[in-house]
């Protein structure tokens, strides 16, 4: 966080970006970039803020590599899952959003071609032991198939309103995500309300926006088009 | 003292018509007001306010019918007459009638809805109302257009706006000389590149067919419907930049005019 002083300048390099803060007087602020000019009214001790944020629509994730499950057993590991950088321009009482930058921006159709919901798409990186290090957020997902037959999976849904995120001393993390396998490509996810025990000195930055956990149960049909079976 | 009575027996007709006209006044307009709301609350608010409108009409047509009849006024004569003028009315409005009829079936069929782009009879644009009669459009050049309903139940209706996403085509043709599999790699690179391109369902780069001048290559993308074109331009200047970088040939068609055996004329052009 960056104070604004009275007829000072502040300059801020955001994700490649540069900003020039210029406060005018008590009651508006100059923002200059290479390519845009505007002016911002707030008063009061003005500073700079930089917040993550899940982005506002659901996540397809696709394993590079499909994931084998064998009967009646279970896969954990941390799931890195893209989040968007927002800045601010904050007052005492009142900020404003200057802009937001998404390292992921491509985007993927979950569900059929007439019925669906548009998502982020991101290619799943993950890793089975410690935490590794990363601006995003890592999900502590795990897998499980109670069936009697060997699954597989290649893609999963994660809705970002069931997610909270912790920010501990090793990174930002999420609550735990479960996934059941229930029979060929049909698996239902259901959103734990703590975060991972590796996560060290965790504290709540956001709050999932569900009051109740809410169960998705999806179905990829084989040509690989999921289809929503209840929300 | 005054005399109920005798008042009464004097003017119990006209006290009757006027208890009959009030009543069904009253009746009109409640009844058709519940059976509005209940239709605006299953079928929308077209059905809703024309449902309303027909059962006033005729609960009000109802009750004139009930006042004459106090007044042993002859009805036979007058529904003769309304008989024969429903006739001609009937001739003179079969345009207006077909188009109300229309109108329902729109309504209740629902090809599109206020505010939806559609493409209709050679025009696009976002219909602004379905009225009884006909159907009102704003067409994308900001022209107002005004179609009957009998012409729009009648003509074939693409909607534009009822899907998020749609396919986008691209054809391609490169020449016969040329490598196919390298022409398709480069055409895989401009569509990777592309952010508006969903993932998902995933692009296709199919071969379509030997054409006249080319060998014909389609790419078929999954987008944003609002991204249409966008990514239509995007992708057209991707493409051939792409096969300029690469010395791929995009042919254009050659005509060969042989004269006898030997002379020959070569046309080429477009």
């Amino acid at each position: 966080m960056e104070n604004i002083e009275i007829d000072a300048a502040l300059k801020l390099d955001f994700f490649g970006k540069e900003y020039l803060f210029e406060r005018l007087d008590p009651f508006a602020v100059n923002i200059t970039t290479a390519t845009s000019h505007s002016i911002a009214g707030l008063s009061g001790r003005l500073s700079l803020e930089m917040k993550k944020d899940f982005y506002d629509i659901p996540y397809l994730i696709k394993f590079k590599d499909v994931l084998h499950i064998s009967q009646k057993s279970q896969i954990k590991f941390f799931l890195k899952l893209p989040l968007v950088t927002k800045l601010f321009l904050k007052s005492n009482e009142k900020s404003i959003e200057v802009d937001r930058h998404f390292e992921y921006r491509r985007n993927a159709w979950h569900g059929q071609v007439n019925r669906g919901a548009l998502c982020v798409y991101a290619d799943a990186q993950i890793k089975f032991d410690l935490p590794f290090e990363t601006q995003d957020a890592l999900v502590p997902l795990r897998i499980l198939n109670r069936g009697d037959a060997a699954r597989e999976i290649k893609k999963i849904v994660i809705d970002p309103h069931n997610l909270s995120l912790y920010k501990g001393d090793n990174g930002l993390f999420t609550n735990k995500v479960y996934i059941y396998v229930l029979s060929l490509d049909e698996f239902n996810v259901e959103y734990g309300t703590q975060t991972t025990t590796k996560a060290i000195n965790p504290h709540h930055l956001i709050d999932r926006k569900m009051s109740v956990t809410r169960t998705v149960i999806t179905r990829f049909d084989r040509y690989g088009i999921a289809r929503e079976l209840g929300l | 003292m005054i005399d109920f009575y005798s008042i009464y027996a004097q003017y119990s007709t006209v006290i009757k018509a006027i208890l009959i006209l009030v009543t069904g006044l009253v009746a009109s307009k409640l009844i058709s007001s519940v059976s509005g709301n209940i239709a605006t609350a299953k079928l929308g608010s077209h059905i809703g306010g024309i449902t309303r409108n027909v059962v006033f009409y005729v609960l009000i047509l109802a009750t004139i019918i009930s006042v004459l009849a106090e007044f042993d006024i002859n009805l036979t004569g007058v529904l003769a007459a309304a008989g024969i003028m429903g006739i001609v009315i009937g001739f003179a409005a079969q345009t207006s009638v077909s188009n109300i009829i229309s109108g329902f079936f729109l309504i209740a069929d629902k090809p599109f809805e206020i505010g939806e782009a559609i493409e209709i009879d050679g025009q696009a644009g976002y219909v602004l109302d379905i009225g009884l009669l006909s159907t009102r459009i704003r067409t994308f050049d900001n022209r107002y257009m005004r179609i009957p309903n009998s012409t729009v139940a009648n003509t074939r209706i693409i909607n534009i706006s009822r899907y998020e996403i749609r396919r986008l085509d691209i054809p391609v043709g490169i020449a016969y000389k040329e490598n196919i599999q390298k022409a398709v790699e480069k055409i895989d690179s401009v569509l990777k590149s592309n952010e508006n391109i969903l993932m998902e369902p995933e692009p296709m780069i199919i071969i379509t067919k030997f054409g006249e001048s080319s060998i014909d290559i389609e790419a078929r993308v999954w987008i944003q419907r609002s991204k249409l074109f966008d990514v239509r331009s995007e992708l057209i200047m991707g493409i051939k930049a792409a096969f300029d970088e690469a010395g791929i040939e995009i042919p254009f068609p050659h005509r060969t005019v042989y004269f006898g055996d030997d002379k020959k004329v070569e046309i080429k052009g477009k």
